[in-house]
């Protein structure tokens, strides 16, 4: 496949706009001091999968960022069943599990005091009537963490509220995208 | 005299205000059996 090259005043044929594979979504700033962040219509029919990532998120306590998919504003209490491995930094054995049984929430990174905080996770059909999953791979400078989960039901979530499991956030950006259907 | 703890703020999209108190129960509520998955110790 050839992928265009434009330049400035080239004529944009609906074919090549057409082969964008991600698209932007929706940005959220995020505020000071909050336990959690909701971004709400951003998922639709649009899109079956997306991509959410953060950047220059500042965190007050070490530990992880979970996400609920949510209807309006309101998410999930509970559904979600997934695991999360994860290795102390700098080791190279001692894997450890933790399991998510019937949470609110589907783990998507690492929160750590130390460094401004940046990762990314998938999500697949959360708009869908179908299962939504999600996967992620992040680290920090206490662990390397990995995992993926699963909400077993057929809600048509249009939103995500973004938190840390401990303490708040302040600054950064919040990116969805979506994966060209 | 003891701090008072500081409210638990909540953003929607641009919003950012004071939980409801129903939303502190729901939040709390959501993290409270969160299994250690990799906290510093």
């Amino acid at each position: 496949m050839t992928y265009p090259v434009f330049t400035n005043g080239t004529v944009l044929p609906a074919s090549d706009l057409n082969a964008i594979g991600l698209w932007l979504v929706k940005t959220q700033t995020i505020g000071t001091g909050v336990s959690s962040v909701t971004l709400t219509s951003c998922f639709s029919s649009d899109y079956d999968n997306y991509l959410i990532s953060w950047s220059g998120v500042t965190c007050s306590a070490a530990g992880v960022f979970v996400g609920a998919t949510c209807v309006g504003s309101t998410p999930t209490a509970s559904g979600w069943y997934g695991n999360t491995y994860y290795v102390a930094n700098g080791a190279l054995a001692g894997l450890s599990a933790a399991n998510d049984s019937n949470t609110a929430f589907f783990a998507m990174g690492s929160t750590s005091t130390t460094y401004t905080n940046s990762g990314q996770c998938a999500l697949q059909s959360p708009y869908l009537a179908s299962e939504t999953r999600s996967q992620y791979t992040n680290a920090d400078n206490n662990y390397w963490r990995f995992g993926a989960a699963q909400l077993a039901n057929t809600t048509q979530y249009d939103g995500l509220k973004f938190y840390p499991l401990s303490g708040t956030m302040t600054g950064g950006t919040i990116r969805v995208y979506g994966y060209r259907n | 005299m003891a701090e008072e703890p500081k409210p638990l703020m909540i953003q929607i999209d641009d919003e950012v205000r004071e939980m409801t108190p129903e939303e502190v129960a729901t939040h709390k509520a959501s993290i409270a059996d969160a299994p250690q998955l990799g906290t510093p110790e």
